[in-house]
């Protein structure tokens, strides 16, 4: 049972259940407002009964022409409610803001090399490994840039897999 | 005016690697670059704003300050330069002189023209912005947009969004008004006009704007324009304009997802009171998303408006009912609609409660539970009924669908709706004909409540978040029933039990898929069992053996899962939990705190057993951390708390409850602290910490000042940062998070956790100085000449934390807003009525008078989701008493600072603060244990310390604020004898006070 609504700042305040998980990351206040101040239609938060937070997802679009995207900057689900495929369906909602309202050309995201459970996840959903960005992680971990075409990248060539691992600041932004 | 450079490229290759070095946060080689720089292009202000930015950076805030004012007396305007000052200035907290600075430059390129000067009148508005000036925004904002229009589209922000950003600043002076007038305080200068305007008026003139500017353009730019558009129309009470905005053309044009849109109509239909339409909406949108939970909910109220939460009841009776529709589309935070809400829509002589109404909404639940089922069996046979890319739509993509409890969970809800119906019509029946007896529940509906939850039980059990979904439910449910319920799970959980065991033995082997639904169906009945505050532990064995009872069934997980990633969730991690609660409920049990610490213990070590498997697992860290508190064992409970990554916001919510109170309850605990830390894992907070009681007590002392300074951190950063993400906002169109972030800053401003470190920072500062802080004044006997300059040290310390502490800003429940997430407690850790600092304390007391139960978490009222801030008596009263207990705290350096002589500086007249801090106890104070009066400005210093330590003889929280009372009295009484203040030797300062 889940609302699917817009992330607000108040969510800061009831958050802890999903983010006392020690996969989810905390980030500093800016960093919640910047992206809830440019891109608000991309922040979501999926709420049970009782107002309790299940999970949220945090993305942007960005790029120039034909690399113009959404991109997926944190998706997380409380531990109370995982295995309900709730990832999933905001990863959904992501693409389809993606698509319909931003008619981007695909979607991508970063995840840790060593996140099985992660990436298999994703390949699951549609996504493919489609470069190696060396030392990404505080120059400690290399990331995997997955990314998963939209419609409106006809020939999907988005997402042939680039063969070369690239560093962090080939990256097209930040 | 810095002078061109000749040669730019020379120029730029002599800057280029400066903000490089910035940028790798190289301060020093920056610096050094600059020195190089400024001998070659000595009056160069982008270079000196660049050395400006570096010494900020590395700590010379002063040096850095005195560069920029040299620079903004050459009256600059060039952009960069500019925005490099404005970092100097903003970090300084001199928003005024970033306004003037830009002021100036605006005016001095405004006869040019063009878009320079657009650019620069669009950073005065920024400033305004940072400022919170309202009305000068508005004034800036409406030049900005007639420039814009005659520089022509040439511009990065069109004329239109200018339009809106005027718009904007008007309804942040109806709000401020609003506020001002719901606080009874005035608005700060600049949020309200100048000449009386009413937010009545200013809401009008809003929407006048709003109307002429959709109708100028045919369209409503997007999302956030229509929801401001709405929200104020809502403010106004206008529900049906809001309604046909949204049906109409400007919604269409506005609202590109149509989910969003046919919700967005259902919720406004329903505030306009066309419950029937509002019906019709939400179930045409629920057969496209059958789990949205908001629809579900408002769908029932729609359908049996007598059973929605929000229900008001007339005053005097004769006035009918009211219910307030709620969705979280419509509810804008920091908007108008939440200063002046809508009117509630009346409530149907019957109240929609009739036999009928109850059947009707059955069968719709119904109807979405069977397409639910038909959806999970064949994810794609929905995808063909409707919008399947919608929101809600699940499936699609080729993946599995979502799980959707929904509806099922809907049917709970609908009947506990109908037994609170039924229970509250039996009790009005009775009360009209005068028999006065108090009916008990009505026992068909509470049956039906109970079969309701078996149901879902039997349908969900084996997910992790059944007990989570069902607790509001079951923690309404009667002793009896409570008990029914969980005899009927304890069945159903042995049932499939049973027939694991059958299966396994058949199978020849354990299939962990099966074994671990099973598992969790039994740890969801515990959890239940739980909620319900079950089972009534009367003595204190048998807690013990309800605790082994859950470990062992704890111990079954382990097996099932090996290779667990230890960062994940364990399939029982839910028991360790609940056994040491139980264990906890033995120590409120035990006749004496002593017999109660081995149970406390036991507590601490079925926790700590379970984190070495799962040593991320939230629950175990806080109930470790807590009782770690408890048992005077500080830093093990810091370190329990850092385990957990808290940090930023967190340390608002979490921190100041959780990781504040051992720190601020135990400065020198030692031998304890030395075993609980060895027990507890290293961690960096921890590994510092020496073998012996003084590096122990020194690194406590560290770890205090940490958690205050970051926490302090939290709001000083955000007072300063607020304003670029509220410019941010602008710039991007984004008007809702306009509303929203200013309400969000108000918020941290008036955090009763920044009052708390406010305070506690301040009376830190004066026990250091007196020594006794930080283990520098050691244990032997000072010299008088130590102790008089121990006196000196303390009474500055209190003279600036006294300054920093305005009396006239005294903490209270109204003016304080409470951020604590109290549903991270247990149950058997109450939110206290006293602040941080005596937490520990008081739930000693609490233990000593049987107030102390570990079972029964959905029960506890700071369980619900924002709880703290919640309309519960209880919530209301712990705010009451927090502010008061924040106010005492923060009277008490002025109190020692006039005790030791101070006055004037921002030093409240000690007298006065002796009577203010009596005035927070009301009526306490009046008269001690023993009924002796206490009022120490009248008794003599001697009688009224002595009167103060009697009633200390069973130390409480109260009897301390009672001794602050009394001991400051003595002083006043003393200076007013004109005794000489005479310091024992021996004898700190440091103790005296506390």
């Amino acid at each position: 049972m889940t609302t699917l609504r817009r992330f607000t700042c108040n969510d800061l305040f009831t958050y802890n259940n999903v983010n006392l998980d020690i996969l989810t990351e905390t980030y500093n206040l800016p960093f919640y407002l910047t992206y809830l101040a440019k891109w608000p239609e991309y922040c979501l938060m999926a709420e049970g009964p009782g107002k309790q937070a299940m999970g949220y997802i945090l993305g942007k679009a960005e790029g120039d022409g034909d690399l113009w995207h959404g991109h997926v900057t944190a998706v997380t689900v409380a531990p109370d409610f995982r295995r309900q495929n709730l990832a999933q369906k905001l990863m959904q909602i992501l693409e389809e803001i993606s698509e319909k309202v931003h008619d981007c050309f695909f979607v991508d995201l970063f995840v840790r090399k060593s996140n099985a459970v992660a990436i298999n996840m994703y390949r699951k959903f549609g996504y493919i490994i489609y470069r190696t960005v060396v030392g990404y992680y505080s120059g400690d971990e290399d990331a995997y840039d997955m990314r998963k075409a939209l419609p409106r990248d006809v020939d999907k060539s988005s997402t042939i897999p680039l063969k070369r691992p690239i560093k962090p600041e080939e990256l097209e932004w930040e | 005016m810095s002078r061109r450079p000749k040669d730019p490229d020379a120029f730029e290759r002599k800057v280029r690697p400066i903000y490089d070095a910035l940028d790798s946060r190289n301060w020093k080689g920056a610096l050094k670059l600059c020195q190089q720089a400024l001998q070659k292009y000595p009056d160069n202000e982008l270079i000196k704003v660049l050395k400006a930015i570096g010494l900020e950076r590395s700590g010379k805030r002063e040096e850095a300050n005195q560069i920029v004012d040299e620079v903004i007396a050459a009256k600059p305007i060039e952009e960069q330069v500019l925005r490099l000052a404005t970092m100097v200035l903003r970090a300084s907290g001199r928003l005024s002189d970033i306004t003037q600075m830009y002021e100036a430059a605006a005016a001095a390129v405004a006869p040019r023209g063009g878009e320079v000067a657009l650019i620069l009148q669009h950073e005065v508005f920024g400033a305004y912005v940072r400022e919170q000036n309202f009305v000068k925004q508005q004034q800036v904002a409406l030049r900005l947009s007639k420039a814009a229009a005659t520089v022509g589209g040439n511009t990065a922000i069109s004329s239109e969004r200018y339009s809106w950003w005027v718009v904007l600043s008007i309804l942040l002076q109806a709000r401020a008004a609003l506020r001002a007038k719901a606080m009874g305080v005035p608005a700060p200068v600049g949020q309200v006009p100048p000449v009386a305007m009413g937010p009545e008026k200013l809401l009008a003139l809003a929407e006048g704007m709003m109307a002429r500017q959709a109708a100028k353009d045919g369209r409503l730019e997007g999302y956030e324009a229509l929801m401001v558009y709405v929200d104020v129309l809502l403010a106004q009470g206008k529900v049906s304009e809001a309604l046909s905005l949204v049906s109409g053309p400007l919604g269409a044009s506005a609202l590109r997802l149509p989910a969003e849109r046919l919700q967005l109509r259902a919720v406004l239909s329903a505030l306009s009171g066309d419950l029937q339409a509002a019906s019709e909406l939400l179930r045409e949108g629920l057969r496209l998303n059958p789990d949205d939970w908001g629809a579900l909910q408002l769908l029932l109220d729609c359908m049996l408006p007598g059973t929605a939460a929000s229900v008001t009841r007339g005053s005097p009776p004769s006035c009918p009912p009211t219910f307030g529709p709620q969705h979280p589309l419509v509810l804008i935070s920091g908007g108008l609609a939440e200063q002046l809400p809508p009117r509630g829509v009346t409530v149907p002589p019957d109240e929609g409660c009739g036999a009928s109404a109850f059947i009707e909404a059955q069968a719709v639940l119904q109807e979405l539970v069977d397409l639910v089922d038909l959806e999970q069996q064949s994810p794609c046979s929905r995808a063909n009924l409707g919008d399947a890319g919608s929101p809600g739509a699940g499936g699609g993509n080729g993946g599995k669908a979502m799980t959707m409890r929904g509806p099922d969970l809907a049917l709970v809800d609908l009947a506990m709706r109908r037994h609170r119906a039924a229970t509250t019509t039996a009790t009005y029946r009775n009360s009209s004909n005068g028999s006065g007896d108090r009916s008990g529940p009505n026992e068909e509906t509470e049956v039906a409540v109970i079969d309701a939850v078996l149901s879902y039980y039997r349908k969900y059990g084996h997910l992790v978040s059944c007990a989570v979904d069902l607790r509001t439910y079951v923690s309404q449910l009667g002793a009896d029933a409570a008990g029914r319920l969980a005899e009927a799970l304890q069945m159903e959980a042995d049932k499939v039990a049973a027939s694991m065991v059958t299966a396994a033995a058949a199978a020849g082997e354990s299939d962990n898929v099966d074994a671990l639904a099973s598992l969790r169906r039994r740890v969801c009945a515990a959890q239940i069992r739980d909620d319900l505050g079950l089972p009534r532990l009367e003595r204190c064995e048998e807690g013990v053996e309800l605790s082994k009872e859950l470990l062992e069934l704890y111990s079954t997980a382990q097996p099932l899962q090996a290779g667990l990633d230890e960062r994940e969730r364990g399939a029982a991690d839910e028991l360790p939990v609940l056994a040491g609660a139980a264990l906890v409920t033995a120590a409120g049990m035990a006749t004496s705190d002593a017999a109660a610490v081995p149970y406390m213990l036991a507590a601490y070590g079925a926790c700590a057993d379970a984190v070495r498997v799962r040593p991320f697992g939230a629950g175990m860290r806080i109930s470790l951390a807590a009782l770690a508190a408890l048992l005077a064992a500080p830093a093990a409970a810091a370190t329990h708390m850092y385990k957990l990554d808290i940090k930023h916001i967190q340390l608002d919510t979490l921190g100041a409850h959780m990781l504040l109170p051992p720190l601020l309850a135990w400065p020198h605990s030692s031998a304890a602290t030395a075993a609980a830390t060895a027990a507890a894992e290293p961690s960096p907070t921890s590994s510092s910490a020496h073998g012996d009681g003084q590096g122990h007590s020194q690194h406590q002392q560290r770890l205090l000042d940490k958690a205050l300074r970051d926490t302090n951190a939290l709001f000083a950063d955000h007072a300063c940062d607020a304003g670029e993400s509220l410019f941010t906002a602008y710039g991007h169109g984004m008007y809702t998070k306009v509303l929203e972030f200013t309400a969000f800053r108000e918020r941290l401003a008036a955090a009763h956790t920044l009052a708390v470190v406010h305070t506690e920072s301040g009376l830190e500062d004066c026990f250091r100085s007196s020594g006794s802080g930080g283990g520098g004044g050691g244990s032997s006997r000072s010299s008088g000449a130590e102790a008089v300059a121990a006196v000196d040290a303390v009474r500055s310390a209190a003279v600036a934390a006294a300054g920093r502490l305005n009396p006239d800003n005294l903490p209270t429940a109204s003016s304080l807003r409470f951020n604590w997430d109290l549903s991270t407690r247990p149950a058997w850790l109450p939110p206290g009525q006293e602040g941080p600092s005596a937490a520990v304390l008081e739930w000693w007391r609490s233990r000593a008078a049987g107030k102390i139960c570990g079972q029964g978490y959905g029960r506890c009222w700071w369980a619900a989701t924002g709880s703290a801030e919640g309309t519960s008596s209880e919530a209301a009263q712990w705010r009451t008493s927090q502010a008061s207990a924040a106010a005492h705290r923060w009277l008490l350096p002025h109190c020692i600072a006039g005790a030791l002589g101070a006055s004037g500086g921002g030093v409240l007249n000690l007298q006065e603060a002796v009577g203010r801090l009596k005035g927070l106890m009301g009526e306490q104070v009046m008269k001690s244990s023993n009924g002796t009066a206490t009022d120490a400005s009248e008794a003599d210093g001697q009688g009224a310390a002595a009167a103060g330590l009697a009633s200390c003889t069973t130390i409480d929280a109260e009897s301390l604020r009672r001794l602050d009372v009394a001991l400051y009295g003595a002083a006043v009484a003393v200076q007013v004898s004109g005794v000489k203040v005479v310091v024992m030797p021996g004898v700190r300062a440091g103790e005296l006070m506390k």
